[in-house]
């Protein structure tokens, strides 16, 4: 579980948080502060091409327990202005720390899939418990808009005693490899970053959208630990619940949708890094997987905060229907 | 690493995180505050709403009201969820009216918001005056914006409406510095403020939600309800959780006449586009009365079909009212007046609305117009002397001068004017006299020892 909650902090509690720091509380990319977060969006996936590998090899290593000890601190002083404060776009002092805790939240990340290389993917409910406790996080909006971020310092501090230093030995052939992302589950990423978000869009400064996602973080457990079993079902449930949000607003708030969205995103993920996807087509690194979530987290802010383009809102049919098309396809599709 | 020593290092440094990011513990006093005041009479009572630094606890809160002296007040702790408290906090019955500074004390912290609470003699419950500007003057650069806002603040005093609505665009540049400026300026109006947010104001947010707080709120005043809406909430849009939530501000109104102010106006251009026909409608059912709006930075009258009321100000139903900027740059193309910096004098009688617009000088009639500012001022002429200018075309009636004399002898208004208030501090006493000033005239107003 420890590996799943490392592996899944990064896209799903720590890119989500800056977006929505920056989407709901402000953003100024003409001053420091907001130049620091979009270098740190692209730095990121950069510093994972150049250095991801290597950091792995380190990080099962004590580097690999100091860097999430570092993290708790800097999650500790990433938090501390919005404590009771707000989100402040000109604050350099706010968003350094909480940028470089993005450095740590990837190092950490890989780190996870270092460790599930040696270890093995472990069992559905591993993944599940990280869905809850991700969930758990979320929820604690609901106390103070940005405490997730100190979330994150304790998920961190818990991966620090979970995960005792290991020396080097003989290398050993790895247990689990990341899995490919395929263009379908790449595009599923962005429709649930789109689709899961836009409670928060919504709601905005007012964070009763913290049980939303606590609810559809809880479903994702479900979604991972049932996988296959209703895989199809959510599948379809998911792509209607996302055709209805696009014709008839309302249905953002209703936890119907969030538990919905937040199943599928258990099924997709489940299947995802679990079983990896078959079919033919051209695959990405699985950290592809995070950047067309990304994608679609920034896309639901662009277009629901343009809520008066009611033609944009209809153009949301379309992924779901080409969804569709192709999820059928690949059933129809005997296997080679 | 042993286990024992990951667990100490990782439980430490949690330790520390949890500690540097929420020492000191901090209070934040949500609301009343500038721009959500409560405004009540002495004996009555007021929502405190508290955010605590440590959630889940109820330390105790004591709260005064401070104005010359502090004055404690009773508070009982109604509701807490996680971090939130709400308290009911009893004024006692021996205040004076007046604005008062709220101040909480709780866990050794205090906080403390000027001009948050404001009791009243009597409440404005039949007939009521408001003053509505929008879309403030540009603060910064040469200081004029400064100076045209110290006008503002001087002839809304003179003119002593019962509240004053702040309909959005506080300030144009989104810095600490420029709403903390125009907090110190809002906080000079003697009478009650209520603020709400515009679509600047999403440029520095921070700023705006630490200094005025909440973007979108509900003030009751004794039998009327004020809705302030934020209209920048999903750019320039109403989104449906704000949409359920100003439904369920009207079907709680409980028989109060309710008054909506949004900064974005519902029609024409540059307008609010989604759920204008819902919003339309609910104004239409709870028979709201005038709808205040900004924005357009020119002056401009809708019914509530939408249709812009060029010829005449009188039409049945609600009154959508886009008032021109206060200060900030004007726009011919939005303008069914003259283009003026100025603001709106509202009348009402019940749920009736009895003047809302200014009788522009010359032939043509522009019904749509707001006070031009500029055309109300005191003039000192000696101790105890003042001559008032109006210039408006329009009487104003039950004016309120401020009179400063350094002598404390009792003194006694001549030939106009009745002496309402004597506010003493220090070496010098301010005398606050009521009189009506007819159009384009000169009134004198003289106090003499008696």
């Amino acid at each position: 579980m420890f590996s799943w909650l490392a592996i899944l902090q990064l896209p799903l509690l720590y890119l989500p948080l800056m977006v929505v720091g920056l989407g709901v509380w402000g953003s100024d990319f003409d001053e420091l502060p907001g130049r620091l977060f979009i270098g740190t969006f692209l730095l990121l996936p950069l510093v994972d091409l150049l250095l991801g590998r290597r950091w792995e090899r380190a990080a099962c290593g004590l580097p690999g327990t100091l860097l999430p000890l570092l993290g708790v601190l800097l999650a500790g002083l990433a938090y501390r202005p919005v404590h009771l404060g707000y989100w402040d776009e000109h604050s350099a002092a706010q968003a350094l720390p909480f940028c470089v805790l993005g450095l740590c939240s990837w190092g950490v990340s890989r780190a996870g899939v270092a460790r599930l290389r040696e270890d093995g993917a472990g069992a559905p409910p591993a993944l599940a418990g990280a869905f809850l406790l991700l969930g758990v996080c979320w929820w604690s909006t609901a106390l103070y808009p940005l405490l997730p971020t100190l979330g994150l310092g304790a998920i961190f501090a818990v991966l620090v005693v979970a995960w005792p230093p290991r020396t080097p030995e003989a290398p050993a052939p790895p247990r689990w490899s990341p899995p490919r992302t395929t263009a379908l589950l790449a595009f599923g990423a962005l429709l649930l970053g789109l689709d899961l978000f836009l409670v928060v869009w919504d709601y905005r400064h007012d964070s009763s959208w913290a049980w939303h996602l606590f609810a559809a973080f809880g479903a994702a457990g479900v979604g991972a630990l049932l996988g296959g079993r209703i895989g199809q079902v959510v599948l379809l449930l998911g792509a209607i619940n996302f055709a209805l949000l696009a014709v008839h607003r309302p249905w953002v708030l209703q936890p119907a949708h969030s538990i919905i969205a937040g199943l599928a995103l258990g099924v997709l993920l489940e299947r995802t890094v679990r079983r990896g996807s078959s079919g033919s087509e051209r695959r990405a690194p699985l950290g592809a997987w995070s950047v067309f979530w990304v994608l679609g987290l920034v896309l639901g802010l662009t277009l629901y905060q343009n809520l008066a383009f009611a033609g944009w809102r209809v153009l949301l049919l379309l992924p779901p229907l080409v969804l569709l098309v192709r999820a059928r396809r690949q059933v129809t599709t005997p296997p080679s | 690493m042993p286990g024992p020593l990951r667990f100490l290092l990782a439980g430490g440094a949690l330790l520390v995180a949890v500690l540097v990011s929420v020492l000191p513990v901090g209070l934040d006093l949500v609301t009343p505050r500038l721009g959500i005041p409560a405004v009540l009479l002495p004996g009555e009572t007021f929502t405190l709403e508290l955010r605590s630094g440590l959630p889940f606890r109820s330390p105790e809160v004591r709260v005064w009201l401070v104005g010359e002296d502090a004055h404690p007040c009773t508070a009982t702790e109604v509701s807490r969820r996680g971090a939130a408290r709400t308290l009911e906090v009893s004024v006692p019955e021996t205040l004076a009216a007046g604005s008062y500074t709220l101040k909480v004390e709780s866990q050794g912290l205090e906080r403390s918001r000027p001009n948050a609470v404001h009791l009243l003699t009597a409440l404005p419950d039949e007939s009521c005056t408001l003053v509505q500007l929008a879309d403030l003057p540009v603060f910064g650069g040469d200081g004029s914006g400064e100076q045209l806002m110290a006008t503002l603040v001087e002839e809304i005093n003179l003119i002593a409406p019962d509240l004053v609505l702040v309909t959005g665009d506080i300030n144009y540049s989104g810095s600490w510095e420029h709403f903390d400026l125009a907090l110190e300026f809002l906080g000079r109006f003697e009478m009650p403020v209520l603020t709400c947010i515009g679509n600047h104001e999403y440029k520095g947010l921070a700023g705006f939600l630490t200094a005025f707080g909440l973007p979108r709120h509900v003030v009751d005043v004794g039998g009327r309800r004020f809705i302030s809406l934020d209209s920048g909430h999903g750019r320039d849009q109403l989104t449906e959780s704000q949409h359920a939530w100003v439904r369920e501000a009207f079907e709680t109104r409980d028989g109060r006449d309710t008054i909506v102010q949004l900064h974005h106006p519902l029609f024409w251009k540059r307008n609010l586009e989604v759920h204008v026909g819902d919003l339309v409608e609910l104004c239409t059912e709870h028979e709201v009365p005038i709808v205040l709006s900004g924005h357009l930075h020119g002056d401009q009258l809708f019914d509530a079909t939408g249709t812009s009321r060029r010829d005449n100000n009188e039409f049945p139903g609600t009154k959508y009212v886009v008032t021109t900027a206060a200060g900030a740059d004007l726009r011919p193309p939005y303008a069914a007046s003259p283009l003026h910096h100025g603001y709106r004098l509202i009348r009402l009688e019940g749920n009736a609305v009895l003047d809302y617009t200014y009788d522009w000088p010359g032939d043509v009639d522009y019904p749509s117009c707001s006070i031009p500012v500029g055309h109300l001022r005191v003039e000192p002429v000696g101790e105890g002397h003042v001559r008032v200018h109006n210039e408006l075309t329009e009487a104003l009636f039950g004016a309120v001068v401020s009179i400063a004399v350094a002598d404390p002898a009792p003194r006694r208004p001549v030939d106009h004017g009745e002496v309402i208030e004597v506010r003493r501090g220090g070496e010098s006493s301010t005398w606050r006299v009521r009189v009506d000033l007819p159009a384009r005239s000169v009134t004198s107003i003289e106090l003499i020892p008696e």
